[in-house]
C-alpha cells in the first residue's frame, strides 16, 4: 500500500517536473494556426445560471476536443449558449443568459470581439451586408419589448433596434431581406417579420401557423415549420408547414400535419429533400407532395433531440443527458437512420456547425 | 374505516375501565410543548435541540443557524437567497419543516426555503434526522426540523430586545415578551432583518448585485386554562419577506420575490387522567409573487390555503403503556400562474403506541391516508431503545415515509402530471448513544431506499414533465458529540457533528448531485467572567453538479469567531461582536452562487 503511494507521488513529481520544463521552453505556435479548419463545431449550452457553456470540436479523425473557446482564450465562454452564426471567417456565438455575443475566428477560435450591449435574451444571429442582426426576447415576461438588434459588422458597434412581434427566434436572410420567426418566447406566436435590411425596419408581417420553430430557404421559397401549440396550451393546435413566396412575401401553400401525430420541429433541407422530426421519428418530404404519414426512420439512441442538423447527407443529433446536467452526446446518422458515430461532448449540446 | 375507528374507540374505553391511573410526567409535556410527539415519539431516533443562546448568536435566518449546528448540508443561492437542506443525502423536498407540530412545507414546491424562516421568534429549534411521516406527513424522509414555542405558568414577565448591525448594511431587530400568571401565558415575538447584501465576490471585480432583502416575522402564542382540566393554546405566526434574487457570477438579475405566510393554530386540550384529548384546528396561508423584472409590473404568483382538523385521543394504560388514536382531515386549495386550480383533500388515520420499562423503550405507529389525488402508502414507524448500562444505550428505528407530489408536479399547465404517485422510502437506523458525566457521543448508521422518486425530465415531445422515475439508495454515518470541561473554574464546551453520506442513483451508481460525502461541524465555547468566547466552524465536502459526476464544486472549511461581553447584570445587557468567515474563504454551495467573504456582525441584547 505505502509503496504504491510512494510510487504515485514519485510519478506525479516527475510529471509535474516535465510539465514545468515544457513551460520553460514554449514551442512557438503561429498566431493564425487554423487548428479547427476542418471538422464539426458543437455548441454546448451549459446549465442555465452557470458560466459553463462550451464549444467542442470533432476533428475529421473523430477525436473530440472539449472547451476549445476556453483553450484558445483562457476565458469561460459564458452562460447558456443559444446558437452560432458562421459568416466568412467569423463565428458569432450567442450567449442567451450572459446577454452577449462572443465573436471568434471560426478556424482558430481566437477571440475577435465581444458584443455585450443592447442585448437582452439574445437568441439567433444573421449577417446581411455590413450588419449583424440578432433576435432578442427582451424581458421574457414582457410581450411588448421584443426586438432585433443591429450591429455594424466592421467594428461591432450598436446601430439600432428594430421592434418585432413577441418571441423572435430563428432569423434567415434572402437578398437584402431578413425573415424572423416569432415563435412566441414564453407564450405562443404565429408571425414572420420581414425586415428590410437597407432601411432596417419591418417591411411586412406574415401570418403563419402557431409557433414557427424552424425555417429553410430553397430557391425563391421560404419554408416555415410551425410546431403548433402544445398540449398544455388552452387549445392545442396541429403542426403545419407554410411555403412563402419570397418575391411577394405571401403564403403560397400550407400543409397540415395530423394533430395526433404529435408536434413537428427541426425543418432542414439536404440535396432537395426536406427533413423534420416528431419526437424521435424523422420524416422525409419532397417539398411539394402531401406530407408523409409514415416516418422514414427513428432515432432511438439519443436521450432527447435537442439539436438536429443535416450536413452532407449526415444527420447530427445533439442530445443532453436525460436530466440535463452532465456531458451530452452527438449522434451521427446517415439519412437512412443508421447510426454512424457517437461523440461525447460538453454539457447540454444543442447544435452542430460545419467547418 | 369508520367501523375500525369505532372498534378502536370501544377497545380503548373498555381497557380504560380496567385500570386505575397515576399522574405522569407526560402531562407536563402536554401542557408546555406544542410538539409533544417530538418528545414522546422519537424512540430509536436522535433529537438535537438548539437552544436560545445558539439561536441568538446565529443569523436570524434558519439556514445560518442550522448549517453550523447540524451535519445537514445546505444549498444556498447566496446569502439570504433561496436555500434548501439535504438531510441524509436527500433532496430539497425530502425534509419536513414543522412549526409547532404542523408541517409547513410549501404546497407548490414541497420544500421550505430555509432563508424564509426568521428564527428569533421561536423558543427552540430541534432537528431529528430520519423518517417521520407517520406524525409529520409528507417530506419527512431525510429528517424533520422543528420550530417550537413552549409555555410556562410561573407568573413571570420577561422581555428581551436584540438590535444588531452587520456588514453590507444589514440591520436586525427583535423583541420577545413573555407574560404569565398561573392561568395564562402570553408570548409575543417580532423579528426583522434587512440587508443591502451587496457583498463583493472575492477575487473578482463583481459584487452581489440585486441581493437586497428584508423580512419580518410576528409571533403570538397564548395558553390559557379555561377550567381545571381544559387548556386552550393558540399559536400564530406571520411572515413577510421580500428578496431581490441575486444573479450568478455571470448572470445579472433584476428579479424580486415576495413571500407571505400566515399560520394559525388553535388547540383545545382536555386532560383527564388517563385520557388526553386534543382537538387542533389550523389554517395556513402561503403566498408568493415573483417579478422577473422588479422594475415592471409583470409577475407570477401562487396562493395556497390549507385547513387542518386534527383530533388526537391519548390513553395511558399504565405508566408503561400509552396509546394514541389520531384522525385528521386536511383541505388544501391552491391557485397560481401556470396552475389553474389545485386542491387536495386528505383524510388520515393514525395509531401510536408507546411502551417502556426500566431499561427498554419501544413504540409502534401506523398511518394510512386517503387522498383525492393519488394512493398513499401505509406508513409505519417502529422504534426501540435499550439502555444496557448507564453510559450506553442502543437505538433502533425502522420506518416507511413518503413525499406526495406537489401542486407544481401535479397541476403545472405545461407538464403537470396528475398520474404521479408519492415517493416512498424505507429507512432503518441504528444509534449508539454514550452518556458520560461531561458529555455525550452518538453514532448513527442509517440505510434508506427511496423509490418512485419524482423528477422533471423532458418527455419525448420535449416538454418537461415530472415522472416517478429514479430509485435512490442512501446510507451513511452520523456522529453527534458534546463535551464540557472546567478550565480555570470556567466552563469550556465543545460540540461536534459529522456525517458521511452516500446518496446513490441505483441505476448508474453515481452520487446524487448537490449532496456531499462529508459534512462536519465543530463549535467551542468558553466563558470567563463577563466574557464569552466562541468559535464555530463547518466543513462542506465536494459536491457533484452533474449526474454523470463529471463536474463538481470544491469542498470548503468555514469558521466564525465571536466575543460576547456583559455590559451590565441588571438589567442584563450584552454586546456581541463576531467575525464571520474568519479565513475569508471564497466559497459557494451552489454553482456560481458566491457567498460572502470575511465580514462582521454586532448584536446588543437587553433582557429586562
Amino acid at each position: 500500500m505505502k509503496k504504491n503511494h510512494l510510487l504515485i507521488l514519485l510519478f506525479s513529481i516527475l510529471i509535474l517536473n516535465s510539465c514545468s520544463k515544457d513551460d520553460d521552453s514554449p514551442i512557438d505556435i503561429p498566431e493564425e494556426n487554423a487548428t479547427y479548419e476542418s471538422g464539426i463545431i458543437v455548441l454546448n449550452e451549459g446549465n442555465f445560471g452557470s458560466p459553463n457553456a462550451s464549444v467542442s470540436f470533432i476533428g475529421t479523425d473523430g477525436t473530440v476536443q472539449p472547451s476549445i473557446f476556453k483553450t484558445e482564450n483562457e476565458l469561460d465562454l459564458g452562460d447558456t449558449a443559444q446558437s452560432i452564426k458562421l459568416y466568412e471567417d467569423l463565428a458569432f456565438i450567442v450567449l442567451n443568459v450572459s446577454n452577449k455575443i462572443e465573436i471568434v475566428n471560426r478556424y482558430t477560435f481566437k477571440s475577435v470581439a465581444t458584443i455585450d450591449t443592447n442585448l437582452k435574451n439574445p437568441r439567433y444571429a444573421e449577417v446581411v451586408g455590413n450588419s449583424v442582426y440578432v433576435t432578442n426576447w427582451g424581458d421574457a415576461m414582457d410581450s411588448e419589448d421584443d426586438y432585433v438588434a443591429v450591429f455594424n459588422l466592421d467594428d461591432f458597434q450598436f446601430v439600432k433596434t428594430i421592434p418585432v412581434e413577441e418571441g423572435p427566434e430563428k432569423i434567415l436572410t434572402n437578398g437584402d431581406k431578413l425573415y424572423v420567426a416569432n415563435q412566441g418566447g414564453y407564450s405562443f406566436n404565429h408571425i414572420i417579420s420581414v425586415i428590410n435590411a437597407s432601411s432596417n425596419s419591418v417591411a411586412k408581417t406574415i401570418e403563419v401557423g402557431d409557433v414557427p420553430n424552424s425555417m429553410v430557404i430553397v430557391g425563391e421559397s421560404l419554408y416555415v415549420l410551425n410546431g403548433g401549440k402544445p398540449s398544455y396550451a388552452e387549445t392545442e393546435t396541429a403542426s403545419s408547414i407554410s411555403k412563402i413566396d419570397l418575391s411577394t412575401d405571401t403564403v403560397e401553400k400550407t400543409w397540415s400535419i395530423d394533430l395526433n401525430a404529435g408536434h413537428a420541429a427541426n425543418l432542414s433541407e439536404n440535396s432537395g429533400s426536406f427533413y423534420y422530426s416528431i419526437a424521435s421519428e424523422v420524416y422525409e418530404w419532397d417539398g411539394e407532395a402531401d406530407l408523409p404519414v409514415a416516418s422514414s426512420f427513428s432515432v432511438e439512441e439519443p436521450a432527447s433531440i435537442y439539436g438536429f442538423d443535416i450536413y452532407n447527407e449526415n444527420l447530427y443529433i445533439s442530445s443532453p443527458t436525460s436530466d440535463f446536467t452532465g456531458n451530452g452526446d452527438v449522434y451521427q446518422y446517415d439519412l437512412s437512420g443508421n447510426l454512424l458515430n457517437q461523440y461525447s461532448v460538453g454539457i447540454n449540446p444543442n447544435g452542430v456547425y460545419l467547418n | 374505516m369508520s367501523k375500525n375507528l369505532q372498534a378502536l374507540f370501544l377497545f380503548l374505553i373498555w381497557v380504560g375501565f380496567g385500570y386505575s391511573q397515576t399522574d405522569s410526567i407526560r402531562y407536563l409535556n402536554e401542557i408546555h410543548l406544542a410538539d409533544v410527539k417530538l418528545q414522546n415519539n422519537s424512540t430509536g431516533q436522535f433529537v438535537q435541540d438548539i437552544s436560545g443562546e445558539s439561536i441568538e448568536r446565529a443569523e436570524p435566518l434558519l439556514t445560518g443557524l442550522l448549517k453550523f449546528n447540524s451535519p445537514f448540508f445546505f444549498r444556498e443561492n447566496g446569502y439570504g437567497m433561496v436555500s434548501s437542506a439535504s438531510v441524509r443525502g436527500t433532496g430539497a423536498a425530502q425534509t419536513a419543516v414543522v412549526w409547532n407540530g404542523i408541517n409547513i412545507n410549501s404546497q407548490f414546491t414541497g420544500q421550505t426555503d430555509f432563508n424564509t424562516v426568521n428564527t428569533m421568534v421561536f423558543d427552540e429549534v430541534s432537528l431529528r434526522p430520519g423518517g417521520g411521516s407517520v406524525v409529520y406527513g409528507s417530506g419527512a424522509i431525510g429528517g424533520t426540523i422543528h420550530l417550537s414555542n413552549d409555555f410556562q405558568f410561573k407568573g413571570k414577565t420577561e422581555n428581551s430586545l436584540d438590535i444588531g448591525y452587520s456588514s453590507f448594511d444589514t440591520y436586525q431587530v427583535s423583541y420577545r415578551g413573555d407574560f404569565s400568571n398561573e392561568q395564562t401565558n402570553l408570548k409575543v415575538g417580532v423579528s426583522s432583518i434587512s440587508s443591502e447584501n451587496d457583498y463583493p465576490y472575492k477575487n473578482s471585480r463583481f459584487k452581489n448585485e440585486n441581493g437586497d432583502f428584508y423580512n419580518i416575522s410576528l409571533n403570538t402564542t397564548i395558553a390559557h386554562w379555561l377550567a381545571e382540566k381544559h387548556l386552550l393554546k393558540f399559536y400564530s405566526n406571520y411572515y413577510q419577506g421580500s428578496r431581490a434574487f441575486s444573479g450568478t457570477v455571470t448572470t445579472p438579475s433584476n428579479s424580486e420575490y415576495f413571500d407571505r405566510n400566515s399560520r394559525n393554530l388553535i388547540e383545545w386540550k382536555y386532560l383527564e387522567n388517563p385520557w388526553t384529548s386534543s382537538l387542533k384546528l389550523a389554517y395556513l396561508i402561503e403566498k408568493f409573487q415573483y417579478f422577473e423584472n422588479r422594475d415592471n409590473d409583470n409577475f407570477t404568483f401562487g396562493n395556497a390555503n390549507t385547513a387542518i382538523f386534527k383530533y388526537d385521543l391519548g390513553y395511558e394504560l399504565n405508566s408503561a403503556n400509552e396509546f394514541h388514536l389520531i384522525a385528521d382531515q386536511t383541505i388544501i386549495k391552491g391557485e397560481g400562474s401556470g396552475i389553474n386550480t389545485a386542491h387536495r383533500n386528505t383524510t388520515g388515520l393514525a395509531f401510536l403506541y408507546n411502551g417502556r420499562s426500566e431499561k427498554l423503550k419501544y413504540e409502534a405507529s401506523l398511518r394510512q391516508e386517503f387522498t383525492s389525488n393519488f394512493e398513499s402508502p401505509l406508513l409505519f414507524n417502529l422504534g426501540v431503545s435499550y439502555g444496557f448500562i448507564e453510559t450506553y444505550s442502543l437505538h433502533l428505528n425502522l420506518s416507511r415515509n413518503y413525499r406526495i407530489p406537489t401542486f407544481n408536479d401535479l397541476f403545472w399547465t405545461s407538464g403537470g402530471n396528475e398520474n404521479l404517485n408519492p415517493e416512498k422510502s424505507i429507512q432503518a437506523e441504528i444509534g449508539n448513544a454514550f452518556k458520560f458525566q461531561k458529555g455525550s457521543f452518538r453514532l448513527n448508521a442509517f440505510y434508506m431506499d427511496i423509490s418512485n422518486l419524482i423528477r422533471w425530465t423532458p418527455s419525448e415531445s420535449g416538454i418537461w414533465q415530472p415522472v416517478n422515475t429514479a430509485e435512490v439508495r442512501n446510507y451513511g454515518l452520523e456522529i453527534y458529540a458534546d463535551w464540557q470541561e472546567q478550565v480555570f473554574k470556567n466552563p469550556l464546551q465543545f460540540q461536534a457533528g459529522y456525517a458521511y453520506t452516500r446518496s446513490e442513483d441505483q441505476r448508474s451508481g453515481n452520487q446524487l448531485i448537490y449532496t456531499p460525502f462529508h459534512k462536519a461541524t465543530f463549535t467551542a465555547d468558553y466563558e470567563l467572567e463577563k466574557f464569552q468566547f466562541f468559535y464555530q466552524s463547518l466543513y462542506n465536502g465536494e459536491i457533484f453538479t452533474s449526474s454523470d459526476n463529471n463536474y463538481s464544486l470544491q469542498g470548503y472549511y468555514l469558521a466564525d469567531i465571536g466575543l460576547k461581553y456583559q455590559i451590565s447584570a441588571k438589567p442584563e445587557m450584552h454586546l456581541q461582536f463576531q467575525i464571520k468567515n474568519l479565513f475569508d474563504k471564497k466559497y459557494e454551495s451552489m454553482p456560481s452562487r458566491i457567498m460572502p467573504g470575511r465580514h462582521f456582525k454586532t448584536l446588543l441584547t437587553l433582557n429586562f
